[in-house]
């Protein structure tokens, strides 16, 4: 058999298709998409009602008495006006979802609190299962 | 001969293996995530109801430490971003869900800012995002 006509054979067969190039691209995607691959986040969501813009809310007038008002401060909480920390507010509201689970809450938040403490009182009430909650800021 | 032979190895499950590869990670890639800054830490909230899946109308304001609002990867002044959700209402109405992904040190000020925009635009309902689980 000459050399030429060898070639030519086997240029037929598909098994001489050059498969480097395509080899080469398919690795350089699968090299991008493992470095850019990231497992997400699994987050949540704490749904709260805010006042009509046009109304200001009124944190600091006397609240109707079947709401319960728990208030952000820097640092601690308030729950009714008294000091509370989060191990007294989840036990409280845990009392408040025993006796009725749509219970209106109002949370009132300062304006220098951190937005941590808000997110973890609100984490309280969900965990609770109580989720009417109405969300203040006052200054 | 020799060489021949080392020309043969045959490389179809090779490719195989390589292509289901790239389909898993081409399907698994969430472009969408890249909405979320990384430099914000936001505060957890695991017994809050997990966030299954994201609408695409929701507006994701991000608030950073300093107060500074992010929508995306951009930052928004409080102006823009006020037009921002006035054309989302526009567009979908007053169902457009709201979902702040705050920094746990923030102040609440700089929340209160965002949500009141929010609320002015007709916007009353709003979801606090809170961390279950982090990837790492």
């Amino acid at each position: 058999m000459s050399r030429k006509r060898k070639r030519q054979r086997k240029k037929q067969t598909f098994e001489d298709v050059p498969l480097t190039p395509m080899i080469d691209v398919v690795f350089q995607m699968l090299i991008y998409f493992v470095l850019t691959f990231e497992i997400p986040d699994k987050m949540s969501q704490m749904q709260v009602w805010r006042p009509a813009g046009d109304s200001p809310p009124q944190a600091d007038s006397t609240p109707p008495l079947n709401v319960a008002r728990i208030t952000v401060y820097d640092g601690y909480y308030a729950y009714n006006d008294t000091r509370a920390s989060l191990g007294t507010l989840e036990r409280t509201f845990n009392r408040l979802a025993d006796l009725n689970p749509t219970q209106s809450i109002i949370v009132v938040a300062t304006a220098d609190s951190r937005h941590g403490s808000l997110v973890d009182a609100l984490d309280l009430l969900n965990k609770a299962g109580l989720e009417n909650v109405s969300l203040l800021s006052s200054n | 001969m020799k060489k021949r032979q080392e020309d043969a190895v045959n490389l179809t499950p090779m490719i195989d293996i390589v292509f289901q590869m790239i389909i898993f990670f081409v399907f698994t890639l969430d472009l969408e995530r890249e909405k979320f800054t990384k430099d914000i830490d936001v505060p957890f909230a695991k017994n809050a109801p997990e966030i299954k899946e994201f609408e695409p109308a929701t507006i994701y304001p991000q608030v950073m430490e300093n107060g500074s609002i992010k929508v995306g990867s951009a930052i928004a002044s409080p102006a823009v971003f006020r037009s921002m959700v006035r054309q989302a209402v526009k567009r979908f109405g007053q169902e457009v869900p709201v979902m702040i992904y705050g920094d746990a040190n923030a102040k609440h000020e700089y929340i209160k800012r965002v949500m009141d925009i929010c609320s002015e635009e007709g916007l009353y309902k709003i979801n606090i995002i809170g961390i279950i689980e982090k990837s790492g």
